[in-house]
């Protein structure tokens, strides 16, 4: 039963990877800093771990889907994301793809396909 | 407050790349901050800031994240590095001991046969532990140089292209990974002889024992074909097939390399032989016995490598036509 339980949650951590991408690229369309943008997703239902967050950041602003900018104004500095013009664009074929990817996972699913 | 802080990002700054590690931990430590404000105010107790940091999770899982997914010898490379480990793992072993019992018989000192075979079985692990460093170092070489291997090939990849059955340029990995893997091991034992001056079964460079002096020229020659042949033979792996070229480079690298074994191997150990047991000379042609294995060897190298030219060049003339 272990065995199982370790293999849902490493099921479950895969299935959230792609998942996670898309709802960050959604709701940088504002600037947002790491721990906001933690509890914006929290607060819409997807709660990610700080140390799942804050490295994907990072890696999407090296793969030129994010933007960022350190904002000095502020008692300290705060480092501010927001989706770039290649990660609009990606965005909108990712949210294609999801789209496309739930109907026919809903069909599965419910059986429609099943003989 | 912060020194709790400061020993944490302290701890991630340690695993992650050096260059960027002073933004990490800038980026950390205001993340950290942001949290600690949010859920406890401008003056956190060490308790809470402990509970912060509980939730980032531990330094190196966190450096790790932040590393991304990192190979010594990535998925692509990793069959063929475990066919030449799983060919040269018990091969060199037995090779040694063997080595070592038969030079044992040669030598003209007599020899204590416990320690004989104590000293033989230091000698394997020594050797075994050498052979699996350095051909991890060849494919963690192989890893970082160049292009990546494997990325492209989907785009790359034509079935109508796929290679025949019979195909003369395929590669036989298994065939492959032994030539690699007693490449490694000849090519490291070159490297010692030539370090001690000549042919030796003790493998420890304070004390090499009875040392069979050989031509300095050969062992270097010999060295050189077996390098050649250890990256040809990878190129050929890496790249799935061999061509009329590599295969003719492999093909004189070969005949080349058993005129080296016979300047560096049969001929100095026939002259140690016929001194240790002068009756043998005696009573056998032994002075001709280099010669003619050589030229066997360089016979059958030619045979065998040839009737593979011939239908590589038949191939591209097909190919071409």
């Amino acid at each position: 039963m272990v065995d199982g339980v370790d293999t849902l949650e490493q099921l479950r951590l895969e299935l959230r990877r792609g998942i996670v991408v898309l709802a960050v690229l959604s709701l940088l369309d504002s600037a947002s800093y790491g721990y906001n943008l933690i509890q914006r997703l929290a607060a819409l239902g997807l709660n990610i771990e700080e140390g799942s967050l804050y490295p994907l950041l990072r890696r999407l602003e090296k793969q030129g889907l994010l933007q960022s900018e350190w904002d000095t104004t502020e008692s300290r500095p705060r480092k501010y994301y927001r989706i770039s013009p290649t990660g609009q664009a990606v965005l909108t074929a990712l949210r294609a793809e999801w789209e496309e990817t739930v109907a026919v996972m809903r069909g599965i699913l419910e059986g429609e396909h099943h003989e | 407050m912060s020194e709790l802080i400061d020993r944490y990002i302290h701890q991630v700054g340690l695993y992650v790349r050096p260059r960027e590690r002073t933004e990490i931990e800038a980026e950390l430590r205001s993340q950290i901050q942001d949290q600690l404000e949010d859920r406890y105010g401008s003056s956190p107790t060490q308790t809470e800031i402990a509970a912060v940091l509980k939730q980032f999770g531990d330094p190196r899982s966190m450096a790790a994240s932040y590393s991304g997914e990192q190979y010594l010898v990535g998925p692509t490379l990793y069959p063929f590095l475990m066919t030449v480990l799983r060919i040269g793992l018990p091969l060199v072993p037995a090779v040694i001991v063997l080595a070592t019992l038969v030079g044992a018989v040669l030598s003209p000192v007599g020899s204590n046969w416990a320690a004989l075979l104590l000293g033989s079985i230091v000698t394997a692990v020594q050797g075994t532990l050498l052979f699996l460093a350095i051909v991890v170092l060849i494919f963690a070489i192989l890893e970082r140089s160049g292009e990546p291997f494997g990325e492209g090939t989907k785009a790359a990849f034509n079935p109508l292209e796929l290679p025949a059955v019979d195909d003369p340029a395929a590669v036989d990995r298994l065939e492959s990974g032994i030539g690699l893997a007693i490449g490694t091991l000849i090519g490291v034992a070159i490297l010692y002889f030539l370090q001690v001056g000549g042919l030796t079964l003790r493998f420890n460079l304070a004390d090499p024992g009875d040392v069979l002096p050989v031509p300095t020229e050969w062992l270097v020659v010999l060295l050189l074909t077996t390098l050649g042949s250890i990256f040809v033979n990878l190129w050929a792996l890496i790249h799935r097939r061999w061509t009329l070229e590599t295969w003719l480079l492999e093909t004189v690298l070969n005949v080349v390399g058993a005129v080296g074994f016979y300047f560096v191997l049969l001929r100095p150990v026939l002259e140690r032989l016929t001194q240790t047991v002068p009756a043998l000379s005696e009573r056998l042609p032994l002075d001709q016995l280099p010669s003619l294995i050589t030229l066997v060897m360089v016979v059958l190298i030619t045979l065998g490598s040839g009737s593979r030219l011939i239908r590589l060049w038949q191939h591209r003339q097909g190919a071409n036509a």
